[in-house]
């Protein structure tokens, strides 16, 4: 087979210095090509065949198969996680380039996966311009096949930025929890990496409200769980029999599991464990009359500082509240969260104007226990509680001179 | 469901129209949609119109696309089977099973393909894709250059403001879509407030449709209302009135009249049974044969059972707190283990998404229609 042993002498030429996997080859004349992965920002990356040598690459470009004809000469198949082979071959283009041939695939290749790239000689003879007929016989068969790893990524590991509620004592129907990571996280299967235990430390059984489509933000930076309100609201069944999942007066347990993957499959690595003091439920409504509101002073950048009654939801109390001048012009600025969610801190881009001013509220906007400004979260129908369907609540303020 | 030649001519005419000038069709077309390349940021639940416009749900994207995905002519005899499904997927999408995730399926009304929405990959960067699996074959579809709408799941920009941080953390998860009588039905849940919202849509698509919040009557709950999000729904037609049958976590199955959805009102469902406690409802279809239809309806813990919309009409409202677990409209058990999607094949089939219970693979198999 002298055309092939020169190509792979060329080969070994050009490419001495480089070691990218050994090649699992049929024919051991074949020692020269090499396959390797590119990385790139933009597309993710992509496979290389080099090492080539005597093949005329710039008759193939000139002249390139067809993309069925390149899956008999050029796969890459992605390996499960047993290290199998999987049953069909990465979806991609194949493109000639000036080392050798370039396998782009449609999808970006994973970090930190291995891929099979298979490269069929006799399959690339065949195509190349103004070969004689393709040889079949056995003796002839010349594969290379390789191993090929991603690089596994370098982004910091992933640790829990914050849990929300930040305070530790809750009303025993607390209706969610807000688990903000410092990066992304993996989806699927959340529910069983966070636990609660009870205060004789029993677990306690399925606690949150499970949804497939999982409640991500879309970074999946932040998770919100729901506890079940089957187990929170009065007179339903899974309340009747499995009871509230916090009750109050205990000092219950929630902990986050290390071996929860983000996004890359790696372990968070350091769990975390929030206490959580069990106070008696909380069944009304938050009212707004009940906040209090410093007001600041005209041409200063000082801070307008909303005392609320109780701690309010994190998430809902940062994007509901807005400052608006009385012709009903929002005023822009930098808003924050206080003292454990129950100070709302807002300093104006402009400073403030003389005049009166208001606090827009989202009547949506909920306490810990899910309650908001409309009405309370569990509410007696037949004894007439109702909700007020008001879109927004409002009260005035002054700025003075 | 034997196929006109006038539909199959149309069909031809329009594929011939859309391969001919691609990037020239400018105009919205009969269904309002336009030639492009949709900004799909993620793939959900799927349905079809009965003339082959596929919704997508795009929860990460926050909206509904409407496509018009062109489809051969040909159409499938038997329903697909396909014994390792995740791991045929992994292979194509170049990752482990693992790491493919398939949401829903529908069949295109005409070819009978199986359509799937998958994600390749878990993290933030998951990579949407749109599978069609037609006899043996199985192709990512491209949505470069095809005709298609968008309409927002938010009705409000300020819905979704950002935060001081230039960040929006809020998101509507999509639970169920189902077209029905030129109108799509969107339910939703947000991962901020806890408000089941039912959206419906007019298609082809003009304004922001309408809004509602739902609230049930859930079993021992009696008095009590309640804000849960639905988690599957259909159309049905009770005492010839149009209804949507949907069923909740904890499985209380619930009726609408379709005619009570006016825009920004609250409505109350008539809670018609409850189905058992711990379990979760992954998806419903109807099923028509010798002339009656019934409902058949998939669960997580509970398996399959099969339901006669006759008893869903004669149905007394649960409205009282309970003793039992179970009440109202009786079911009959049925073999669906490990199903968690289904949709109707042909008059014939139907097709379910299963995984297996003893290798653990996902699967594509069907059920004929004989033995439901």
């Amino acid at each position: 087979m002298p055309w092939i042993r020169g190509l792979a002498v060329a080969g070994a030429l050009v490419l001495g210095a480089l070691s990218l996997g050994g090649p699992v080859a049929a024919e051991p004349v074949l020692g020269a090509p090499q396959a390797r992965f590119v990385a790139d920002e933009a597309t993710g990356g992509w496979f290389e065949v080099v090492g080539l040598g005597g093949v005329d690459l710039e008759a193939l470009r000139s002249r390139p198969p067809s993309s069925s004809e390149w899956g008999e000469i050029l796969t890459v198949n992605s390996l499960d996680e047993t290290g199998e082979v999987t049953p069909r071959a990465m979806l991609g283009n194949v493109r000639t380039g000036a080392e050798g041939l370039r396998f782009e695939p449609r999808f970006p290749p994973v970090r930190g996966l291995s891929y099979r790239i298979r490269l069929d000689l006799d399959a690339l003879r065949a195509r190349l311009p103004g070969a004689s007929s393709p040889r079949t016989s056995a003796d002839d068969g010349a594969v290379f096949e390789t191993i090929v790893t991603v690089p596994a990524t370098d982004a910091p590991t992933v640790v829990i930025e914050q849990v929300y509620p930040s305070v530790d004592r809750v009303p025993a129907n607390l209706l969610k929890i807000y688990l903000h990571f410092s990066g992304a996280m993996a989806r699927g299967e959340v529910y069983r990496w966070v636990k609660l235990y009870g205060p004789d430390g029993e677990e306690v059984a399925a606690p949150f409200l499970e949804i497939d489509e999982e409640l991500w933000d879309r970074g999946q930076r932040r998770l919100t769980l729901f506890f079940d309100p089957g187990r929170i609201k009065r007179g339903l069944r899974p309340h009747a029999e499995h009871g509230p999942p916090l009750r109050a007066g205990g000092s219950f347990r929630m902990t986050i599991d290390g071996a929860w993957p983000d996004a890359f499959g790696r372990p968070l690595g350091a769990g975390y464990e929030k206490v959580l003091e069990v106070m008696d439920e909380d069944r009304e409504a938050p009212r707004m009359a009940a906040w209090q509101v410093a007001e600041p002073a005209a041409g200063t950048h000082d801070p307008l500082i909303v005392t609320f009654a109780e701690p309010l939801d994190h998430a809902l109390a940062l994007r509901m509240i807005r400052v608006e001048r009385a012709a009903g012009q929002v005023l822009d600025g930098v808003a924050m969260l206080q003292d454990q969610e129950r100070v709302w801190h807002f300093v104006p881009t402009e400073p403030w104007q003389p005049g009166t001013h208001r606090l827009s509220v989202d009547g949506a906007l909920e306490d810990l226990a899910g309650n908001s400004l409309r009405g309370a979260f569990d509410r007696d129908v037949s004894q007439g509680e109702s909700e007020q369907r008001a879109a927004r609540f409002a009260r005035p303020f002054a700025v003075g001179e | 469901m034997s196929r006109s030649p006038i539909r199959s001519a149309f069909l031809l005419a329009v594929f011939a129209t859309w391969a001919a000038a691609p990037a020239l069709v400018a105009e919205p077309d009969a269904h309002g949609l336009s030639m492009g390349t949709p900004d799909v940021a993620s793939v959900g639940a799927l349905e079809f119109t009965p003339d082959g416009v596929l919704f997508v749900g795009d929860a990460k994207g926050g909206a509904v696309f409407a496509i018009a995905i062109p489809e051969s002519d040909t159409k499938a005899t038997d329903p697909p089977r396909v014994a390792n499904l995740d791991a045929e997927l992994a292979g194509l999408l170049g990752t482990t099973p693992r790491d493919v995730v398939i949401h829903d399926l529908a069949v295109h009304p005409h070819s009978l393909a199986v359509y799937l929405s998958v994600s390749r990959g878990r993290g933030a960067d998951a990579q949407p894709a749109l599978v069609r699996v037609f006899g043996d074959g199985i192709e990512v579809l491209s949505l470069e250059d095809v005709r298609f709408a968008r309409v927002p799941l938010s009705r409000a920009p300020d819905a979704d403001a950002k935060d001081r941080r230039g960040r929006s953390l809020r998101a509507v998860a999509i639970t169920d879509l189902k077209f029905h009588d030129g109108k799509l039905y969107i339910a939703g849940l947000s991962n901020e407030e806890f408000a089941s919202s039912l959206r419906t849509v007019d298609f082809p698509f003009k304004g922001e449709g309408s809004f509602n919040t739902v609230e049930i009557y859930h079993g021992a709950h009696g008095q009590f209302e309640t804000h849960a999000p639905i988690r599957t729904f259909l159309p049905i037609e009770l005492e010839g009135k149009d209804h949507l049958l949907a069923s909740y976590t904890c499985t209380p199955l619930v009726t609408l009249p379709l005619e009570s959805l006016e825009d920004g009102k609250h409505v109350k469902g008539k809670t018609v049974a409850e189905l058992g406690a711990g379990n979760s409802p992954l998806d419903m279809l109807s099923i028509e044969r010798d002339g009656k239809t019934f409902i058949y309806m998939i669960n997580n813990r509970r398996g399959g059972m099969k339901i006669d919309p006759a008893d869903i009409v004669s149905a007394e409202a649960i409205t009282a707190p309970l003793d039992e677990m179970f009440a109202g409209v009786p079911y009959l058990p049925m073999p669906f283990a490990g199903a968690l999607k289904m949709a109707n094949f042909d008059d014939e089939a139907i097709v379910l998404l299963r995984r297996d219970i003893e290798s653990g693979a996902l699967q594509l198999r069907s059920w004929p229609k004989r033995f439901l």
